[in-house]
């Protein structure tokens, strides 16, 4: 599952740069939006709402630290830095959501399917299209390795 | 099993590596020099138009049109022109997991609306490569021509290179048209020719032309400027007493800015837009159809009105049903809403005529990239005043879950500002 997450974290960094990364892009932006969809669907399936709830939290955790960790690297640029920012800025507020933190009121069990599908659709309008979050090909590839190497 | 080329002259031994090399060799040169392919007349066939009521026609290029396709200018009475951005990710999954694609669901509606008006002239442009022998690059893009509901023509075409201004398209416009293009403004009002819509499907439409759009041409700039210079080669000059078209509607992230409202307002006397992030299920026009079977003409400006108001109550309906992620569409009557941007100039652009951008405050509890504009009390509250008809719901979830209000305009927010030092990590909010 581990794996699975930070495999999910890097394409999200990728779909990021869909549109500037061309070549292979569009199978990255494919297989990031299809996991999204996949961890919808387990969430959907679980039998009781600490499975669910547990499948939500190690999903938003992993995409936090792995988003993290490629946002802390030097080589990339100030702006790229701020793209991951934004999205990683979003699941902190996930989380913090999911469990009731900061301000937030905690999701439900009965909410938590249609949480998961919120998540999913908010990452399936953001990344590209909200407000310009974008990272640039060349430190596309440096993040990528990163996240295989540390991840 | 043996894979791979054989070398004749020593049967059932593999070709040496210096074949190999060559035929790589080869292959490259014929993609790299490969002419520009046969231009595509394969309409979609993704199970997309399953939703949608009406397959599209397929004629053969080059066929002559049927004989009711062949009307004389004056029995066109509207023009729709659908131009549906697919050369980026447009991929995402419903609530059952099932794999949609939004630029082909966003033609399949163009094709139903186009088979279901009788009255008028469509023209659907899809902005998306095709590939030639799975392998050269084909067109850029593929139209459809449409008129008193047949299709009469499929056709590929190439984009700019350089900057979209929709030239290309607008050139096969003009090229197949039954009503000729203005070329200068009239001395006064004067009603005449086909009542012109035009609706554009994509992502968002950047300020500035410094990011890339189209996946296969990522150095070909496009912006909301290249964007209104594309209206006015459909439609004509921006004239005070004939906008060029009598509603815009625009299906894209953050349509409805300052800067984008005010660059289209004077092509359009309304404009249909979503301020906010717009998920990827988009606006649904297939109230066009009914809309011109229904009203009579004299078209007056009215109508433009109510025809906006129709599809942005069915849009809204359906964006309900499917997301839940915030909706807010604004339906704008442009020159009331351009006067009121005027008015407040100095909150939204530069006096360089560059795009002004709100300076985050403490309060600011995500990484939002842009906010409601009426949370700046100098810009007012946006709303009927300023010509707009708000349409909004809140989302399911998040901080905005109780909001009831939402302007008609969202403000981008200055990203240094909203970035730095990751300060809003390290606000109480994020650390409790």
């Amino acid at each position: 599952m581990n794996k699975f997450i930070a495999i999910l974290a890097m394409v999200t960094v990728a779909a990021t740069a869909s549109v500037k990364a061309a070549p292979g892009s569009a199978l990255v932006e494919e297989q990031y939006k299809a996991a999204l969809s996949h961890v919808t669907q387990e969430v959907a399936q679980a039998k009781d709402p600490q499975e669910k709830r547990q499948i939500l939290g190690h999903f938003i955790n992993g995409m936090k630290d792995g988003l993290q960790k490629a946002e802390g690297l030097e080589s990339i640029s100030e702006a790229d830095r701020a793209s991951l920012h934004a999205v990683t800025g979003k699941f902190f507020a996930y989380d913090a959501e999911l469990n009731g933190l900061a301000g937030y009121d905690r999701v439900a069990d009965a909410d938590l399917n249609a949480f998961a599908g919120y998540v999913q659709q908010s990452m399936e309008q953001a990344p590209i299209s909200g407000g310009g979050v974008y990272i640039s090909g060349g430190a596309l590839i440096v993040v990528l390795l990163l996240l295989i190497f540390l991840l | 099993m043996r894979v791979g080329p054989v070398d004749p002259a020593r049967p059932g031994k593999p070709a040496p590596l210096a074949s190999l090399s060559l035929l790589a060799l080869l292959s490259l040169l014929a993609v790299a020099c490969a002419p520009s392919a046969p231009r595509s007349t394969v309409p979609p066939s993704d199970a997309s138009y399953s939703e949608y009521g009406n397959k599209p026609q397929t004629r053969a290029r080059g066929a002559a049109a049927p004989a009711s396709a062949k009307a004389d200018p004056q029995s066109i009475r509207y023009q729709l022109i659908y131009v549906v951005h697919g050369d980026a990710g447009y991929a995402y999954y419903d609530k059952a997991g099932v794999r949609r694609y939004a630029d082909t669901e966003a033609v399949a509606q163009a094709v139903e609306v186009a088979a279901n008006s009788p009255s008028a002239e469509v023209f659907i442009f899809h902005q998306k490569p095709t590939p030639f022998l799975w392998f050269f690059r084909g067109s850029d893009g593929t139209m459809r021509h449409y008129r008193k509901g047949r299709l009469l023509r499929t056709e590929g075409y190439d984009r700019a290179t350089r900057e979209d201004d929709l030239g290309a398209e607008a050139a096969l416009y003009r090229k197949y048209s039954l009503a000729p293009v203005p070329v200068a403004c009239p001395p006064e009002a004067a009603p005449g020719g086909p009542i012109r819509f035009f609706i554009y499907f994509g992502h968002e439409i950047p300020v500035t032309g410094g990011i890339p759009y189209s996946r296969s041409r990522p150095d070909m700039a496009f912006s909301v400027a290249s964007f209104a210079r594309g209206l006015e080669r459909f439609g004509g000059p921006a004239c005070p007493h004939a906008k060029p078209f009598s509603l815009i509607v625009l299906s894209a992230c953050h349509g409805g800015t300052p800067a984008a409202t005010a660059a289209i307002a004077p092509y359009a006397s309304y404009l249909l837009a979503s301020p906010g992030e717009l998920h990827l299920s988009y606006l649904d026009t297939r109230a066009f159809a009914r809309l011109a079977r229904e009203n009579p003409l004299p078209y007056e400006t009215v109508h433009a009105e109510a025809w906006g108001r129709a599809i942005a109550v069915e849009s809204f309906a359906r964006l309900q049903e499917r997301t839940s992620t915030a909706i807010t569409l604004s339906l704008y009557d442009t020159e009331k809403s351009a006067a009121y941007l005027e008015a407040r100039r100095s909150l939204w652009k530069t006096a360089d005529g560059q795009e002004r951008k709100r300076v985050d405050t403490p309060s600011s509890q995500a990484a939002e990239t842009y906010r409601d504009c009426a949370e700046n009390p100098s810009f007012g509250s946006g709303g009927e005043e300023a010509g707009v008809t708000v349409y909004f719901h809140a989302p399911r979830f998040g901080l905005d879950k109780s909001r009831v209000f939402r302007s008609g305009w969202e403000c981008p927010v200055l990203a240094s500002q909203r970035m730095g030092d990751n300060a809003w990590l390290e606000r109480p909010f994020f650390n409790p």
